[in-house]
Protein backbone atom coordinates (compact mmCIF):
# COMPACT_ATOMS: atom_id res chain seq x y z
CA UNK A 1 0.00 0.00 0.00
CA UNK A 2 1.38 3.37 -0.75
CA UNK A 3 1.76 6.21 1.12
CA UNK A 4 1.70 9.73 0.24
CA UNK A 5 3.64 12.37 1.58
CA UNK A 6 4.59 16.19 1.64
CA UNK A 7 7.76 18.11 0.34
CA UNK A 8 8.22 21.26 1.19
CA UNK A 9 11.16 23.46 -0.75
CA UNK A 10 12.12 26.57 0.80
CA UNK A 11 14.77 29.26 0.14
CA UNK A 12 17.08 27.98 -2.74
CA UNK A 13 15.54 24.40 -3.19
CA UNK A 14 12.24 26.36 -3.94
CA UNK A 15 13.67 28.46 -6.79
CA UNK A 16 15.72 25.10 -8.31
CA UNK A 17 12.00 23.58 -7.98
CA UNK A 18 9.91 26.51 -8.81
CA UNK A 19 7.13 25.19 -6.37
CA UNK A 20 7.43 25.28 -2.97
CA UNK A 21 5.13 21.77 -2.26
CA UNK A 22 5.14 18.24 -3.79
CA UNK A 23 3.42 15.34 -3.20
CA UNK A 24 5.01 12.09 -3.62
CA UNK A 25 4.14 8.39 -3.29
CA UNK A 26 5.59 5.38 -1.06
CA UNK A 27 5.22 2.38 -0.27
CA UNK A 28 8.04 1.38 2.33
CA UNK A 29 10.25 2.73 4.50
CA UNK A 30 12.43 5.44 2.58
CA UNK A 31 15.96 6.08 2.88
CA UNK A 32 17.23 9.67 2.36
CA UNK A 33 19.61 8.20 -0.24
CA UNK A 34 16.43 6.71 -2.22
CA UNK A 35 14.26 10.61 -1.34
CA UNK A 36 17.14 12.19 -3.10
CA UNK A 37 16.54 10.03 -6.39
CA UNK A 38 13.11 10.55 -6.22
CA UNK A 39 13.75 14.26 -5.79
CA UNK A 40 16.27 14.44 -8.89
CA UNK A 41 13.85 12.22 -11.47
CA UNK A 42 10.96 15.33 -11.01
CA UNK A 43 13.60 18.07 -10.49
CA UNK A 44 16.64 17.76 -11.88
CA UNK A 45 17.27 21.42 -10.66
CA UNK A 46 18.10 20.64 -7.70
CA UNK A 47 21.31 18.66 -8.21
CA UNK A 48 23.54 20.93 -6.47
CA UNK A 49 21.23 22.50 -3.62
CA UNK A 50 20.31 18.88 -2.67
CA UNK A 51 24.35 18.27 -2.22
CA UNK A 52 24.73 21.35 0.37
CA UNK A 53 20.96 20.73 2.07
CA UNK A 54 19.69 18.38 4.95
CA UNK A 55 16.34 16.69 4.99
CA UNK A 56 13.67 17.19 7.99
CA UNK A 57 11.06 14.84 8.74
CA UNK A 58 7.71 16.29 10.52
CA UNK A 59 10.07 19.07 11.78
CA UNK A 60 12.81 16.83 13.19
CA UNK A 61 16.31 16.77 11.13
CA UNK A 62 17.42 13.61 10.29
CA UNK A 63 20.36 12.00 10.38
CA UNK A 64 22.52 11.10 7.16
CA UNK A 65 21.53 8.04 5.70
CA UNK A 66 18.50 7.46 7.93
CA UNK A 67 15.30 5.16 6.89
CA UNK A 68 11.67 5.73 8.22
CA UNK A 69 8.33 4.51 7.57
CA UNK A 70 6.29 6.64 5.39
CA UNK A 71 3.26 7.85 7.29
CA UNK A 72 0.06 9.47 5.54
CA UNK A 73 0.66 12.74 5.75
CA UNK A 74 4.21 13.35 6.79
CA UNK A 75 5.68 16.31 5.96
CA UNK A 76 9.74 16.06 4.46
CA UNK A 77 11.44 19.47 4.06
CA UNK A 78 14.55 20.69 2.12
CA UNK A 79 16.50 22.47 4.18
CA UNK A 80 19.17 24.52 2.47
CA UNK A 81 21.97 25.62 4.56
CA UNK A 82 20.22 28.29 7.14
CA UNK A 83 21.41 32.10 7.29
CA UNK A 84 18.82 33.50 10.53
CA UNK A 85 20.23 36.07 12.63
CA UNK B 1 7.52 40.30 51.41
CA UNK B 2 8.76 38.79 48.54
CA UNK B 3 6.30 38.08 45.82
CA UNK B 4 6.23 33.64 45.18
CA UNK B 5 8.23 32.34 42.10
CA UNK B 6 6.66 32.86 38.96
CA UNK B 7 6.91 29.80 36.67
CA UNK B 8 9.13 29.98 33.88
CA UNK B 9 7.71 31.44 30.43
CA UNK B 10 9.00 30.82 27.25
CA UNK B 11 8.36 33.24 24.10
CA UNK B 12 8.96 32.24 20.67
CA UNK B 13 7.84 34.03 17.16
CA UNK B 14 8.47 34.04 13.78
CA UNK B 15 6.52 37.13 12.66
CA UNK B 16 5.84 39.93 9.58
CA UNK B 17 5.78 42.45 12.14
CA UNK B 18 8.73 45.10 13.01
CA UNK B 19 10.39 44.18 15.99
CA UNK B 20 11.19 46.29 18.90
CA UNK B 21 13.32 45.47 21.29
CA UNK B 22 11.67 46.68 24.27
CA UNK B 23 8.37 44.82 23.31
CA UNK B 24 10.66 41.77 23.56
CA UNK B 25 12.25 42.87 26.84
CA UNK B 26 9.39 43.59 28.29
CA UNK B 27 8.03 39.85 27.73
CA UNK B 28 10.75 38.87 29.98
CA UNK B 29 10.23 41.13 32.80
CA UNK B 30 10.11 39.48 36.69
CA UNK B 31 10.35 40.46 40.02
CA UNK B 32 13.23 37.61 40.51
CA UNK B 33 14.95 38.95 37.63
CA UNK B 34 17.91 41.40 38.30
CA UNK B 35 18.84 41.42 34.65
CA UNK B 36 17.36 40.95 31.34
CA UNK B 37 19.71 40.57 28.64
CA UNK B 38 19.30 40.96 25.27
CA UNK B 39 20.86 40.58 21.75
CA UNK B 40 19.44 43.07 18.69
CA UNK B 41 20.25 41.30 15.30
CA UNK B 42 20.12 44.37 12.49
CA UNK B 43 20.46 44.34 8.64
CA UNK B 44 23.78 44.54 6.85
CA UNK B 45 24.12 47.16 4.39
CA UNK B 46 27.12 45.29 2.30
CA UNK B 47 28.52 42.24 1.59
CA UNK B 48 32.48 42.20 0.24
CA UNK B 49 32.25 44.95 -2.29
CA UNK B 50 28.49 44.74 -2.94
CA UNK B 51 25.99 47.17 -1.65
CA UNK B 52 23.36 45.80 -0.04
CA UNK B 53 19.50 47.27 -2.02
CA UNK B 54 17.49 45.17 0.62
CA UNK B 55 17.26 41.71 2.53
CA UNK B 56 13.88 39.09 2.58
CA UNK B 57 13.73 36.62 4.79
CA UNK B 58 12.01 33.37 4.39
CA UNK B 59 11.19 30.69 7.03
CA UNK B 60 9.80 27.27 7.78
CA UNK B 61 7.65 28.90 10.59
CA UNK B 62 6.22 25.68 12.51
CA UNK B 63 9.59 24.16 12.33
CA UNK B 64 11.30 27.27 13.08
CA UNK B 65 9.56 28.31 16.17
CA UNK B 66 9.66 24.63 17.40
CA UNK B 67 13.51 24.46 17.34
CA UNK B 68 13.61 27.63 18.99
CA UNK B 69 11.74 25.80 21.82
CA UNK B 70 14.17 22.86 22.22
CA UNK B 71 16.70 25.16 21.84
CA UNK B 72 15.63 27.57 25.06
CA UNK B 73 14.97 24.20 26.34
CA UNK B 74 18.74 23.29 25.99
CA UNK B 75 19.77 27.15 27.56
CA UNK B 76 17.39 26.10 30.18
CA UNK B 77 19.61 22.58 31.09
CA UNK B 78 23.06 24.61 30.87
CA UNK B 79 22.13 27.66 33.09
CA UNK B 80 19.72 27.15 35.92
CA UNK B 81 19.36 31.09 36.86
CA UNK B 82 17.51 31.67 33.33
CA UNK B 83 13.69 32.95 34.37
CA UNK B 84 12.14 34.05 31.00
CA UNK B 85 13.46 33.57 28.00
CA UNK B 86 12.17 35.20 24.38
CA UNK B 87 13.13 35.02 20.54
CA UNK B 88 11.96 36.62 17.87
CA UNK B 89 12.59 36.84 13.67
CA UNK B 90 11.15 38.73 11.52
CA UNK B 91 10.39 37.57 7.81
CA UNK B 92 9.56 39.17 4.75
CA UNK B 93 11.32 42.13 3.63
CA UNK B 94 13.53 43.79 6.01
CA UNK B 95 15.09 47.12 4.84
CA UNK B 96 18.88 48.26 5.77
CA UNK B 97 19.41 48.86 9.11
CA UNK B 98 15.97 47.01 10.43
CA UNK B 99 15.73 44.80 13.64
CA UNK B 100 15.75 40.95 12.14
CA UNK B 101 15.96 39.09 15.34
CA UNK B 102 15.85 39.67 19.25
CA UNK B 103 16.38 37.36 22.16
CA UNK B 104 15.70 38.80 25.78
CA UNK B 105 16.59 36.57 28.64
CA UNK B 106 16.09 37.26 32.24
CA UNK B 107 17.41 36.11 34.90
CA UNK B 108 18.23 36.12 38.60
CA UNK B 109 21.48 38.09 38.41
CA UNK B 110 23.49 38.81 34.72
CA UNK B 111 26.77 36.04 34.23
CA UNK B 112 24.01 33.60 33.58
CA UNK B 113 21.97 35.71 31.19
CA UNK B 114 24.74 37.13 29.36
CA UNK B 115 26.21 33.68 28.69
CA UNK B 116 23.05 32.16 27.93
CA UNK B 117 21.71 35.17 25.23
CA UNK B 118 25.20 34.84 23.13
CA UNK B 119 24.76 30.75 23.35
CA UNK B 120 20.96 31.68 21.88
CA UNK B 121 22.09 33.72 18.81
CA UNK B 122 24.99 31.46 17.95
CA UNK B 123 22.66 28.09 17.97
CA UNK B 124 19.67 30.00 16.63
CA UNK B 125 21.89 30.93 13.42
CA UNK B 126 23.05 27.59 13.23
CA UNK B 127 19.99 25.37 13.68
CA UNK B 128 17.12 27.34 13.33
CA UNK B 129 15.41 26.97 9.13
CA UNK B 130 15.30 30.37 8.27
CA UNK B 131 17.07 32.02 5.22
CA UNK B 132 18.01 35.40 4.51
CA UNK B 133 18.44 36.93 0.82
CA UNK B 134 20.25 39.53 -0.23
CA UNK B 135 19.03 41.64 -2.77
CA UNK B 136 22.17 44.05 -4.32
CA UNK B 137 22.16 47.25 -5.99
CA UNK B 138 25.16 46.37 -7.73
CA UNK B 139 27.89 44.12 -8.69
CA UNK B 140 26.36 42.31 -11.43
CA UNK B 141 26.93 42.15 -15.29
CA UNK B 142 27.74 45.79 -16.60
CA UNK B 143 24.77 48.05 -16.63
CA UNK B 144 22.85 45.88 -14.76
CA UNK B 145 21.29 45.08 -11.08
CA UNK B 146 23.29 42.82 -8.88
CA UNK B 147 20.74 40.14 -8.85
CA UNK B 148 20.35 38.15 -5.39
CA UNK B 149 22.15 35.30 -3.48
CA UNK B 150 20.60 33.32 -1.00
CA UNK B 151 23.12 33.19 2.15
CA UNK B 152 24.52 30.63 4.25
CA UNK B 153 25.58 30.96 7.84
CA UNK B 154 29.04 29.19 9.18
CA UNK B 155 27.89 25.54 10.18
CA UNK B 156 30.21 26.28 13.16
CA UNK B 157 29.02 29.60 15.81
Amino acid sequence: MTQKFTVLYFASAKDAAKTDSDTFEWSVGITSAALTRQLLARHPALDHVLKTSMFAVNMEYMDQDQSWTVQPGDEIAIIPPVSGG
Amino acid sequence: MASPATAHKDFVKITDDVISLDEVAKLVRDPKAGAISTFSGTTRDNFEDKEVKTLAYEAYAPMAEQTMKQLINNARAKWNDLIHVAIYHKIGDCPVGETSVVIAVSSGHRRQGLEATAWLIDELKVQIPIWKKEIYTNGGPEGTDGGEVWKANNTLP
